[in-house]
């Protein structure tokens, strides 16, 4: 595994660098972005809108993590495909099961890593300028934004392993329709009492995209 | 013709594989694409030791069998043994033992050539990093260069040298020569005969390029569209198919059909007619004589392995 | 192994999918639009009377008694509702049980209480930072402080929004003046209506560990603090006040066992008001007071009404079922289609919650349906009972949506 780590340190390398770079801007910009609310709007008003009205001043965030995990699934899952070069793992000594949830596994930690930030960013900036429940808020909010990203990222190994053209397709329609239940309201807190559910739904996806993986390896003969 | 070379040592199971079971086993193999069928219980052997060479014209199930071969595809019916295993369901000790060559020279183009030795050396306990630089360092590149960023001609040798630095007992080939000039083919077939000769490998390769095969292989399996496949050694194929000409003012109008003596007729662009078969001279002019021919200007030419392929599995 | 998980995830997936879309689309492209029967209590007729829709814009105006109006005459029933129609039509001032009421008199004098299910606090999300606003501005017109408060475990907690910093001496300060009105923290419950768009300002009612009420108001930077008489084993749920013209009225206040009361002012008194049949978790309860006859309303499928005296003693209550969606063709069609709606929404509240309604025995036929659908299926592909198994469970289960999923999957075979 150690080796398959290394494979795909240097494969994701450079989209890495590009997502760090990428979310190191965000958060510098949501920073700034807020920081400028309130130079120009009186405080208590911004308060005021935040609790009371639902304005979410972190909206921006929304589809970050969306992008970051559908990029971050493309860039390692694409070159596998392209030519089917995912055989030459295949053929590697290792079980498929193991194989393809060592993929994933490296992908996903990669992904919450960046996540993670995404959360701290949101956390620390939003924790500058609002008191403590404020940024419990928001956090609890931008949680199913985060499992979005997540599906994205398991949508992306589910759709590109598949070999049959009809059922990526088929595949693309219901990790958008996990993603579709991920953005489904603009309330703060919304998914407070859903979101067990949804990290099934996305968890589902997974062993799924294991499924994928097997029918690339014995052909797609179904 | 090569035979003085491969001689009776080529023609003779070497000792080890006498004894030792077959590396690939093929029984009542049968796969189809939805009604295409294109195996239809098909059977045959690799014993451990042999260099076979899977030859068959385009669409005759080429690389059905291969992707079969390598675990890649699931048979409908039949069983298809590789290593003693199921092909498809290969267990990690036994995926160590063989070596695959993907057709197109499959490699991790993002990966630099030391990066690759460093990948793949993780996986096998018999590595051979010595090998591997032995034969990658003689395109006397940077070892920092970048797989992708090679020639085909130069990506082949990477690839090579990694399949051989596995040290496997197996090699599945497909179609190695693709894409490769003629200077890269020669290179790749030099390193690849010298490895399994040495060692004793087992290999399957297939290739478009039926000429290296001569040079390669010990034993041939020949498919054929609608016909059950033949396999035998080289030098049995070389010695007993054979080549007769009729000159032109012998030919008639209508050919005779072929027929169990008389393999393959076969009208060449200047008027002459080349019979093929497996019958020695005198059966095949009885055979031609039967038809009302001449069979009296009939002479028997030598064949390159080619030509014999061409022969064998027709022209069109 | 990998596959037989893989197919379950796969299946699960779409079966979860199509149950939230495929009733979701069906009744985008044939559900009939059914508005909410509206019910009143005419202090004229001294009867019930109502506004129903019966879908495609068909409005029908009746009394309980059977009686049928066109609207206008079903406006003039409801003189307070209307007082300016009323005044258009000339036929104010108006004589109700002996009082003569002018267009003042009935503006001034309706006033409407409403606490819907979506606004009960446990019922959606909250960030518990609140603003108390100074009541005594020394101005026209209402404005937000530079602070906030929340309470904690041990004390009231203002932060000075500008710098986003605690205010140490007014959190002090309020914080003591709670404690010297007995207050006990850590609070249960903080109630305000938190706007400046409203006519004065009532501060906002706390209550405290023990289930006491206080009243917290600011003049100034100043605390007010009143300990209020409200029953301390009330249980108090949500308390909604509504700052309307009239201060004397100044809220609701639910109950966890469900009892809802009118608050008063200034002597804090809670009126019981009728609840038989009220489900604060589904149902909006309104509150029309006039001098009159006050009629409380509230239920959707079935409307209930009770009118009271001016004192808000009920005298007559009705209840009438609302046209119902569920009787439709396209409705028992979907029921007999969709052995049961997967639904993740928000229907009562901001919080988005998964639903499941089950369609009862009709579903059956459904499912028989699709089991003989994938039976046929089955026997196409060849397949043995035993590959067929897994999805003849699911389907059994799961009905169409099932089917869909297990049609669309890749096929599970036994190797």
């Amino acid at each position: 595994m150690r080796a398959l780590l290394f494979k795909e340190w240097i494969k994701l390398r450079p989209w890495l660098a590009l997502l760090v770079v990428g979310h190191l801007t965000f958060a510098v910009w949501f920073f700034l972005s807020m920081r400028q609310e309130f130079r120009v709007e009186h405080a208590e008003i911004i308060f005021h809108q935040a609790s009371r009205i639902g304005r979410l001043f972190y909206d921006d965030l929304r589809y970050v993590p969306l992008v970051t995990g559908a990029l971050l699934g493309v860039a390692q899952f694409l070159p596998e495909v392209s030519r089917g070069r995912l055989r030459l793992a295949m053929h590697l000594p290792v079980p498929l099961g193991a194989l393809m949830a060592g993929h994933l596994a490296l992908g996903l930690a990669a992904l919450l890593v960046l996540l993670a930030f995404d959360l701290g960013a949101l956390a620390v900036t939003v924790g500058v300028f609002f008191p403590a429940p404020f940024v419990a808020s928001a956090v609890a909010t931008a949680l199913p934004w985060m499992l979005a990203g997540v599906a994205a990222y398991l949508g992306a190994a589910l759709v590109l392993l598949e070999p049959v053209r009809w059922r990526q397709a088929l595949n693309l329609v219901v990790v958008g329709g996990v993603i579709w239940l991920c953005h489904l309201s603009n309330a703060y807190g919304a998914y407070d009492l859903a979101l067990p559910g949804l990290v099934l739904l996305t968890v589902l996806i997974a062993p799924a995209a294991l499924l994928a993986a097997a029918r690339f390896r014995d052909g797609a003969v179904s | 013709m090569t035979s003085a070379e491969t001689g009776d040592a080529g023609s003779e199971p070497r000792v080890s594989a006498a004894v030792a079971p077959a590396a690939v086993a093929v029984e009542g193999l049968t796969h189809r694409y939805g009604p295409r069928i294109i195996h239809e219980d098909l059977s045959f052997t690799v014993g451990t030791g042999r260099i076979l060479g899977l030859l068959g014209k385009n669409g005759v199930g080429k690389t059905t069998l291969i992707k079969i071969l390598m675990g890649f595809l699931a048979p409908n019916a039949g069983r298809c043994r590789v290593l003693g295993e199921p092909s498809h369901r290969l267990s990690p000790a036994t995926k160590r033992r063989i070596g695959l060559v993907f057709e197109g020279h499959l490699a991790y183009d993002f990966l630099s050539i030391a990066e690759t030795e460093r990948f793949f050396a993780a996986w096998y306990p018999r590595w051979r990093r010595d090998l591997f630089y032995d034969l990658v360092d003689r395109l006397d590149l940077p070892r920092t260069h970048r797989v992708g960023h090679l020639s085909e001609g130069q990506r082949s040798q990477v690839v090579l040298a990694t399949v051989m630095a596995q040290d496997p007992d197996l090699l599945i080939l497909d179609d190695y020569t693709m894409g490769l000039d003629a200077g890269y083919r020669r290179l790749f077939l030099d390193f690849l005969v010298h490895f399994a000769r040495a060692d004793g490998k087992t290999l399957l390769v297939t290739s478009h390029v039926v000429q290296d095969m001569e040079r390669l292989v010990d034993d041939v399996l020949i498919l054929r569209r609608g016909s059950p496949p033949l396999q035998t050694t080289l030098d049995d194929f070389l010695g007993r198919f054979r080549r007769y000409r009729l000159p032109a003012e012998a030919v008639p109008a209508a050919l005779p059909p072929s027929c169990e003596t008389l393999h393959a007729l076969q009208p060449e662009v200047d008027g002459s007619l080349s019979v093929f078969a497996f019958a020695e001279p005198a059966a095949v002019s009885a055979a031609l004589a039967g038809h009302g021919l001449n069979a009296g200007m009939l002479i028997e030419t030598p064949m390159t392995l080619e030509d014999a392929f061409v022969g064998y599995t027709g022209t069109y | 192994m990998t596959r037989a998980l893989g197919w379950l995830a796969m299946v699960l997936l779409l079966t979860v999918l199509s149950a939230i879309v495929l009733p979701r689309l069906y009744e985008m492209a044939f559900a009939r639009d059914i508005a909410p029967t509206y019910l009143f209590f005419s202090p004229v007729a001294k009867t019930f009377i109502f506004r129903e829709h019966r879908g495609d814009h068909d409005f029908s105006y009746a009394s309980a008694d059977g009686e049928t109006y066109d609207r206008r005459g079903f406006e003039q029933l409801l003189p307070f509702m209307y007082h300016r129609n009323m005044e258009l039509w000339g036929l104010l001032p108006v004589e109700i049980d002996g009082q003569l009421f002018d267009r003042d008199a009935m503006r001034d004098s309706l006033q409407v209480f409403e606490l819907k299910a979506r606004e009960i606090t446990d019922r959606r999300p909250d960030i518990p930072v609140y603003a108390l606003l100074d009541a005594a501005p020394g101005r026209a017109g209402l404005s937000f402080p530079e602070d906030v408060f929340r309470m904690t475990r041990s004390r009231i907690e203002f932060i000075d929004v500008d710098v986003n910093r605690l205010d140490e001496p007014l959190t002090e300060r309020f914080t003591r003046a709670l404690r010297e009105a007995g207050f006990v923290f850590p609070a249960r419950l903080v109630a305000g209506r938190q706007t400046i768009l409203k006519p004065f300002d009532a501060g906002v009612f706390l209550v405290d560990a023990d289930g006491s009420v206080f009243h917290l108001r600011r003049e100034g930077d100043a605390p007010r603090v009143t300990r209020t008489p409200i029953p301390r084993n009330l249980g108090i749920r949500h308390i909604k006040i509504v700052e309307n013209a009239r201060p004397d009225l100044l809220g609701l206040i639910l109950a966890d066992s469900g009892r809802l009361f009118l608050l008063t002012m200034p002597d804090y008194q809670l009126v019981a008001l009728p609840t038989q049949g009220y489900d604060p978790d589904r149902m909006d309860y309104r509150l029309v007071v006039n001098p009159v006859n006050p009629t409380a309303t509230f239920g959707h499928a079935i409307v209930h009404g009770v009118a009271m005296t001016p004192d808000f003693e009920p005298i007559a209550d009705y209840a009438r079922a609302a046209p119902d969606a569920t009787t439709t063709r396209q409705a028992r069609i979907a029921g007999a289609l969709f052995p049961f709606v997967l639904a993740l929404d928000d229907e009562a509240g901001p919080y988005l919650r998964w639903r499941i309604l089950w369609n009862g025995w009709p579903a059956l036929i459904g499912i028989a349906l699709s089991l003989a659908a994938f039976a046929l299926v089955s026997r196409l592909r060849g397949a043995s009972l035993r590959d067929a198994l897994p999805g003849v469970v699911i389907v059994a289960v799961t009905g169409v949506f099932g089917l869909i999923a297990v049609l669309a999957s890749p096929w599970l075979r036994s190797r």
